[in-house]
């Protein structure tokens, strides 16, 4: 059963998809980087929703019983009439959004060469992360700690869940409940607490991440960036380490890594149901770790100073009308959760001005943060970057130097938000940095890959004569282009 | 439209260093986890595992909910906390409170066990002994 439920919530996350996109046939155009993409999204999509709305079960009803599968059958039913529905009925506009089309170079040695790295890489990063979870079955410190106990109370407490308030509150009760909620519901399926299950969605996040990087430059940017983005992510050890330790860093950084894409293809078809689904997913970050919340402020921010200046105001608040529809559900809900069951969590603020203002004005512990941060740089391969970037240069086009502004922007907001948090942290400064800043650097690396290869250039493939200029889609597409 | 191509030597020392940089990333962390794979026992290298199979007894004894209390004979120094999180892993559902003021408690011990002088001075008494410094304590007066 437990591989049914899986496929169960992908397929809740592909309708909600293609009911949020309807008609997009670029988008949804059969070739490889468009079913990766969808496969990608469904997946996250999937385990959200299934994640919420077992919370919710467990919140509205109690215990799941034997009437709870019938509840995720319906909403299935429920979406997929709904999709039929609106199939039969409405006439399917053509899409707009002027995605490559698949790129036909299959005889050039340089794809076959850098195609078969990526599948390489694909498999040295499966077998790392088969090893780490046979290692380490119930993954590590945090993974036990905070995730998979909840998950344990969240599906062996029955109707006293919420027992899981009233353990240690070292164990961060305050953070919410995404990953303990799929946790447990694949386990109400599969009739156990195996350690399976946690090890398994971590890496099927991990794969879903570089699977939705792969497919969006390959959608959205010229070259082999989708590829090179993707041997990237996956060969960068760091990235692999914290993929399969079973934390919530990784599912963090898909959903940062989905919004912004969403939000990208949205401005670019004018489709307001890609925002729609960037709301859902930026909903998905905040109720998967704290620091989504972080994410969503910062995106805020972000979102208004790139939108807001270039199109206006107007334009900035017909979007942001979109991303808070599908926002809002999952706001509401972690809203709930943090007002009726989180403690406080103190990292900020909590010292007072003068004290905070005494860190501020502190050298050594501005050294000390800007060294951490100098070395998470080197272990993520910051100078291969920087390389690479000087001996290809900027590439793609105008639109994607206008597309590379927002996650530029909320990476830089991250950073200085983090930074201010580590220098005015009230716990011991190196063992806080030592204890979390690979993950946040972690939850914001595969945005950071995306960026960087939307605009940095890389090898063209044969077919790159045949894509339209931009903001001219071709054909039928016209009409709706933008 | 045709699009100008990057001049090619550029373009593949680039990606090559992208090949040789996952290369020697990703190699390296797939022979150390294999190693450890090889030359190590899960239950023992992994603490997590190590503790679920040291509480598997006492998780079939105690009732599914419930709250119970905790000892141990390790000092903060040394890792108090760590036992006490791995614990509470262990035998979630129930919640395991840093005290030992509570009907049943759990002792957790490594070293040596508590003096019966300590225990009658804190109402303790064994209820059941699981083995490896496992042991259920009753508060006295408690059923």
């Amino acid at each position: 059963m437990a591989p049914v439920s899986l496929l169960m919530a992908m397929a809740t996350g592909f309708l909600v998809l293609r009911l949020s996109v309807l008609g997009d046939r670029d988008t949804f155009r059969p070739d490889p980087a468009s079913v990766v993409f969808q496969g990608a999204l469904s997946f996250g999509l999937g385990v959200g929703a299934s994640s919420l709305l077992y919370f919710l079960w467990l919140l509205g009803v109690g215990a799941p019983g034997k009437w709870y599968p019938f509840a995720e059958v319906l909403l299935l039913v429920a979406l997929a009439g709904t999709w039929a529905m609106k199939i039969a009925r409405a006439r399917e506009p053509d899409g707009a959004f002027s995605g490559r089309k698949e790129e036909k170079a299959r005889g050039d040695v340089w794809s076959r060469t850098v195609t078969g790295h990526f599948l390489l890489i694909l498999c040295l990063a499966t077998a790392v992360g088969v090893l780490i979870s046979l290692n380490r079955p119930h993954g590590n410190w945090d993974a036990w700690a905070m995730w998979n106990m909840k998950a344990r109370f969240l599906f062996l407490g029955g109707d006293r869940w919420k027992d899981l308030f009233s353990v240690v509150g070292e164990l961060h009760l305050d953070y919410p409940l995404l990953l303990p909620g799929w946790i447990a519901r694949w386990w109400y399926y599969a009739g156990g607490d195996g350690v399976l299950f946690p090890a398994a969605t971590s890496l099927l996040f991990l794969m879903a991440t570089a699977g939705l990087l792969y497919a969006a430059l390959a959608s959205l940017a010229p070259g082999h960036g989708g590829i090179l983005s993707g041997i990237c992510l996956l060969g960068t050890a760091p990235f692999l380490r914290e993929g399969a330790s079973q934390y919530a860093d990784v599912p963090l950084a898909f959903y940062i890594l989905a919004t912004i894409v969403l939000l990208l293809i949205g401005n670019r078809t004018g489709r307001g149901g890609y925002r729609v689904l960037a709301g859902i997913s930026a909903g998905l970050a905040g109720w998967t770790k704290n620091e989504g919340a972080m994410f969503l402020l910062a995106l805020a921010v972000s979102h208004l100073a790139v939108v807001g200046t270039r199109e206006g105001i107007r334009a900035y608040l017909r979007q942001a009308i979109h991303f808070f529809a599908g926002l809002a559900p999952f706001l509401a809900v972690l809203v709930y959760f943090k007002w009726s069951f989180a403690p406080p969590s103190g990292a900020v603020f909590t010292e007072g001005l003068v004290a905070t203002l005494g860190k501020v004005l502190d050298t050594s512990r501005h050294y000390t943060v800007l060294a951490s941060f100098l070395g998470q740089f080197y272990l993520f391969g910051g100078p291969l970057y920087v390389v690479y970037f000087l001996l290809a240069g900027r590439g793609g086009e105008r639109r994607d130097a206008t597309s590379v502004r927002l996650p530029v922007l909320l990476l830089a907001l991250m950073s200085v938000a983090y930074y201010y948090v580590y220098l005015t942290t009230t716990a011991p400064l190196e063992w806080h940095l030592n204890n979390s800043l690979r993950r946040i650097v972690t939850q914001m690396f595969p945005v950071f890959l995306f960026a960087f290869f939307l605009r940095a250039r890389t090898p063209a493939p044969v077919s790159e004569t045949s894509i339209p200029p931009a903001g001219k889609p071709r054909g039928r597409n016209r009409k709706r282009g933008k | 439209m045709t699009k100008s191509t990057i001049p090619p030597i550029r373009a593949l020392v680039g990606a090559g260093l992208i090949v040789l940089f996952s290369l020697g990333s990703a190699v390296p962390l797939l022979v150390e986890q294999y190693k450890v794979h090889q030359h190590a026992d899960p239950a023992r290298n992994d603490q997590a595992s190590f503790f679920e199979a040291r509480m598997a007894g006492v998780r079939q004894a105690l009732p599914l909910h419930g709250t119970i209390g905790f000892l141990t004979d390790v000092p903060e120094s040394s890792g108090r906390s760590a036992v006490l999180y791995l614990t509470q892993y262990s035998l979630a559902p129930r919640v395991v409170a840093d005290n030992t003021l509570l009907p049943l408690v759990i002792g957790n011990f490594f070293s040596s066990v508590p003096s019966p002088v300590l225990l009658e001075k804190m109402h303790l008494r064994p209820a059941s002994d699981f083995g490896n410094g496992v042991v259920l304590y009753q508060r006295s007066g408690d059923r």
